[in-house]
């Protein structure tokens, strides 16, 4: 089950950082970065 | 909630219509992007708030409200709260308001609490209720959904603290 | 070059880069969080782990450290648990002092004052807690303990219900409390983490025929089950007896009996399913509270709170509260209940009384502090 977990929160940070690289507004960048921080610590079970 | 979304959505696929799978997922993380930086910054706001007192300071100014100004204050201040967060609203001014209502029928008062905290998702700046209904509609301002949300708001407000002051005649009712 | 009003791939490489160096920076930190504290049992306790009695938890993160002291001389068996909430430091503290102080002359004495390991490894979001509390001894040296959260870590069960299930009796509860340990006894053999912790705990109950059993907990001050001993019905008499007791010695404390309706917590569960009489206890801690101000170590320690002293002028608390709270209070109002309980238990039933001697009193605790009474840890 935390494989499956693991992996939607690994699918949607391949997303977020697709819409990330593809923005053409700076700001709108940082907010995805805002989202990318809690992502990440989530996919390595570490928060 | 999940599965129905998921259930929803493989149905979806299955509707004749042919679609970009990563465009659309694409598309679709975009919109709701917006909506997560403003949860991440809800969080940090309230444990900023916690972390210096300003949550103590709020909670304690609305229960040191002389008796006859608690209902009031309870109505708008808990929706007001929501202006940051609606679950924050119920859990940092709802249980204390809770517990200073003790003696009613508490499972009344505590849905009449959630209803008013409720509110908080039509408080801006976060207004989660409006943007997510703007975004459904395809309206870029929101405020102009939240206009028509200020009469029933309202009426919300009233019916929950009049839920709170007859608890324990509906509860004879109810039970 | 980066334009703050322009995105580029640039930026977004920039922008990313800094995440991932953020999440190694707070990654760190969250991660040495999952240290154990280090603990100096008395001569006399062996150290065990929870699994020993129920193996399902081990290799597990709820797997915790179980000590116990047997005297060789006949008598009864107590346990002594903090750490359910590990948001609830007095209680941590009272079975570590416990642990590091006692000296079983009579009977045999468990001591686990990490109940729930996982809980200890991380804090709630939106709390703003301190991670970690200090306290200096004698010596000069410092220790620290983990200020955890009242919930298993989500990292190690994951995903709560929209609303949870008590297993053993249908009660509906908000999902959240799926990881709270103290809504999980009896527990469930090969159910979630945390109710497989509450099984071990069971288990450990009825193989060591467990006579006495604290759980050791703290409450916010407006919550009305505060300064509180919560008895079943085979503790009542003894409870009754004890509370008599302490309020002669000038200890304000409440008698609550355990509500039959209210499922999944100590009191009920070990009290059912057992022989034990389980006893629990909450002290006043200001800084689990909803009224509280600034949250950091220094509420924790002291309880000095300037919304506290309002709220009381207000009369919404549930505690005597003037301007503060400290730790050695909380921590000699368990400490001070647990020997009057051994005590009243050699009064009322001599055959299943334990002796316990080392361990600080009440005022011992209030004049000299909890630290005075911790053991330096080697090598440190």
């Amino acid at each position: 089950m935390t494989i499956v977990y693991r992996a939607i929160a690994l699918f949607i940070l391949v997303f977020v950082l697709r819409c990330m690289f593809r923005e053409k507004d700076f700001w709108k960048q940082v907010t995805a970065t805002m989202v990318v921080i809690p992502l990440v610590l989530r996919i390595l079970l570490i928060k | 909630m999940p599965l129905s979304f998921l259930i929803a959505s493989a149905v979806g696929i299955f509707s004749g219509v042919k679609w970009n799978i990563p465009e659309t997922v694409t598309e679709a993380i975009n919109d709701a992007l917006p909506v997560m930086g403003i949860l991440m910054g809800v969080g940090m706001f309230i444990q900023i708030m916690t972390l210096i007192g300003v949550r103590g300071f709020v909670v304690v100014s609305a229960l040191a409200l002389p008796a006859w100004l608690l209902y009031v204050g309870i109505a708008t201040s808990m929706p007001l709260f929501g202006a940051v967060s609606a679950f924050g609203s119920a859990s940092v001014l709802g249980v204390p308001f809770l517990l200073a209502l003790l003696g009613r029928n508490e499972i009344l008062v505590g849905s009449a609490l959630s209803l008013i905290a409720g509110l908080g998702d039509l408080m801006p700046p976060t207004a989660l209720a409006g943007i997510f209904a703007a975004q459904v509609v395809g309206e870029k301002n929101y405020f102009r959904v939240l206009r028509f949300c200020v009469v029933p708001g309202l009426l919300t407000a009233v019916w929950g603290i009049a839920v709170i002051l007859g608890a324990q005649y509906i509860a004879g009712i109810l039970y | 070059m980066l334009s703050f009003n322009k995105g580029t791939r640039a930026s977004a490489a920039f922008l990313l880069a800094f995440a991932l160096v953020l999440a190694a920076f707070t990654g760190k930190n969250f991660l040495e969080m999952r240290l154990p504290d280090r603990v100096v049992p008395a001569p006399g306790f062996t150290s065990h782990m929870l699994s020993e009695w129920f193996p399902n938890i081990s290799g597990t993160p709820v797997d915790t450290p179980v000590f116990t002291q047997d005297s060789g001389v006949p008598g009864g068996s107590v346990l002594i648990m903090g750490g359910t909430h590990p948001n609830e430091p007095a209680a941590t503290m009272t079975a570590v002092i416990f642990l590091e102080r006692a000296n079983v002359s009579r009977g045999k004495l468990f001591v686990i004052p990490f109940a729930n390991m996982s809980a200890f490894g991380h804090n709630s979001p939106q709390e703003a807690s301190p991670q970690r509390i200090h306290f200096t001894l004698p010596d000069g040296s410092v220790r620290s303990f983990r200020y955890g959260s009242r919930a298993t870590n989500p990292v190690h069960q994951w995903p709560n219900p929209d609303i949870y299930i008590h297993e053993a009796s249908g009660q509906q509860l908000s999902g959240s409390e799926m990881a709270n340990l103290n809504r999980a006894h009896p527990g469930v053999e090969d159910g979630p983490l945390t109710q497989r912790l509450a099984r071990g705990l069971l288990e450990l109950l009825l193989r060591e025929e467990i006579d006495l059993a604290f759980d050791l907990h703290e409450a916010s001050p407006e919550y009305p089950v505060v300064n509180a001993i919560v008895a079943h019905e085979k503790s009542m008499m003894l409870a009754a007896m004890v509370t008599m007791e302490l309020e002669a010695r000038g200890v304000p404390i409440r008698l609550e009996p355990s509500p039959k309706n209210l499922r999944g917590l100590t009191h009920r569960e070990w009290g059912d399913a057992t022989a034990t009489m389980p006893i629990l206890m909450e002290t006043g801690n200001p800084s689990q509270g909803r009224l509280r101000g600034r949250t950091d170590e220094d509420l924790v320690m002291t309880g000095q709170d300037k919304f506290y002293a309002k709220a009381a002028e207000l009369g919404r608390l549930f505690i005597p509260y003037v301007t503060d709270q400290p730790m050695d209070l909380r921590v000699a109002r368990h400490t001070g209940s647990i020997l009057t309980f051994l005590e009243t238990l050699e009064f009322l039933d001599p055959e299943i009384a334990i002796t316990v001697e080392g361990v600080p009193s009440y005022g011992e605790i209030l004049e000299e502090g909890v630290g005075a009474f911790l053991s330096p840890v080697p090598d440190q």
